[in-house]
């Protein structure tokens, strides 16, 4: 599988050190899967890259925007019998709804109290993302450590 | 806005006969107090919540129920002052009245940014060709950022003072970037140069920011304003702060023509006044 990945996925291009954020966010579908991240890969487009395989795993829609958080310009190669059978440039979404939490500890769509009222959304700007209510900005490469374990619902 | 604040000023206002809620999740002793007065000269009946710590918050209410019961008490528009940046946005979202944002965390403070610029309206007549020095804590303070936003509107000119550690270009909201967006002309500098100002705009640097205490001895030594300071600035230049100061302008200033800052204080009441009759009025 380190080679030639027989089904599953093979996600390129994530800016380089953050493809272990992808892994923590689609940790549910890949338990039980194999999964292998290379990281800090050569590459000739990005100088280093990460670069992520799973093996017979599905990916849905919104998937595919968490990967764009963190690999705005990365592709996912959908694998069938060792051919590449699709290819899907990920698209950074306008807006991310409902999906990530903001990482700014004092915006109120992290006020516990709130939760149950409040949705959260991201909204794209030039720069990377910036949080629809406290207007925080968030870059690909300044999303803290953490963020992956604020995905909603987890 | 600024025409309906004259009038107000000059005593020419109607009664409301409505009610306002001032809900203050943060205490806050100016902008509770202007709001309050404002909203009692207007007619209005004011119900609310002044301090925090002896509300329902106390026992761990959320935000969402407590404006709830206040839209129920019959609230016809909402002041909302919070600790947590974007909550009157998430208020006016959630409930079908007005709602005035009345500063939340270090997000924004729309109305200071308001009555800063009645201010300035009313001692020069309008903006054209106005250069601005904005003095400080750049980085962290609100009114600093919100005031950018109005004057880069009207096309005036900005300097933004300030040590590197406390510039524009370390916020962590998109000011900067909008200001280039938006075609602002302005430029940074951490060099006090006042005689091409028509207004400064001080803002109080805070101690708690910074790690190494030599370097805002410092920082806080250029950024103190005492009468010697203004040797050479135009005739016409005011200067205001929103307040509260702490040391960075020397009540010496006080006595001079320059001194605008108190009476920037008491526009707030009638910037709100007029705003609360622009949203209520008929």
């Amino acid at each position: 599988m380190v080679n030639r990945l027989k089904n599953g996925i093979v996600i390129d291009h994530v800016v380089s050190g953050k493809g272990i954020h992808i892994i923590t966010l689609l940790a549910e579908k890949t338990a039980g899967h194999r999964v292998i991240l290379l990281q800090h890969a050569e590459s000739r487009k990005m100088g280093t890259k990460d670069l992520i395989k799973l093996e017979d795993v599905k990916l849905e829609d919104t998937d595919l925007q968490f990967i764009s958080l963190f690999a705005p310009n990365a592709t996912v190669n959908f694998i069938e019998n060792e051919e590449v059978v699709r290819k899907h440039s990920v698209k950074a979404p306008e807006m991310v709804s409902g999906l990530i939490r903001c990482p700014n500890a004092r915006c109120i769509t992290n006020d516990p109290g709130e939760a149950e009222f409040l949705v959260s959304r991201l909204k794209r700007v030039k720069t990377g993302y910036i949080c629809d209510y406290c207007e925080q900005v968030w870059t690909t490469k300044t999303y803290p450590d953490g963020w992956s374990a604020n995905k909603v619902g987890v | 806005m600024f025409e309906k604040t004259k009038e107000v000023k000059e005593g020419r206002y109607g009664q409301l006969d409505k009610t306002v809620a001032l809900l203050f999740f943060e205490p806050s002793t100016r902008t509770y107090g202007s709001f309050d007065s404002a909203a009692k000269r207007m007619g209005c009946k004011v119900i609310g919540i002044q301090d925090p710590d002896t509300a329902s918050l106390k026992k761990g209410e959320s935000t969402y129920d407590t404006v709830r019961m206040f839209v129920g008490y019959g609230a016809d528009a909402l002041v909302i002052r919070h600790p947590r940046a974007g909550a009157p946005k998430y208020v006016a979202e959630a409930f079908d009245v007005p709602v005035i944002n009345g500063g939340d965390d270090g997000h924004e403070h729309p109305t200071q940014a308001m009555l800063d610029l009645f201010t300035i309206w009313e001692k020069f007549g309008g903006f054209e060709g106005l250069k601005v020095g904005i003095m400080g804590d750049l980085r962290y303070g609100r009114t600093a950022s919100s005031l950018a936003y109005g004057l880069a509107k009207w096309g005036v000119r900005m300097r933004f003072i300030a040590p590197d550690l406390l510039q524009i270009h370390w916020r962590n909201d998109r000011l900067e970037e909008q200001l280039r967006e938006m075609g602002a002309d302005f430029e940074k500098t951490d060099q006090v140069k006042l005689d091409d100002l028509d207004v400064l705009y001080v803002t109080r640097i805070q101690k708690e920011r910074f790690v190494d205490e030599t370097e805002y001895k410092k920082v806080k030594g250029s950024f103190h304003l005492g009468q010697n300071s203004l040797k050479g600035v135009k005739n016409k230049m005011i200067i205001l702060h929103p307040l509260p100061r702490v040391d960075e302008l020397s009540p010496d200033i006080d006595r001079m023509d320059h001194a605008w800052y108190f009476r920037q204080a008491e526009n707030g009441l009638y910037v709100r006044m007029a705003l609360l009759e622009l949203i209520l009025g008929d």
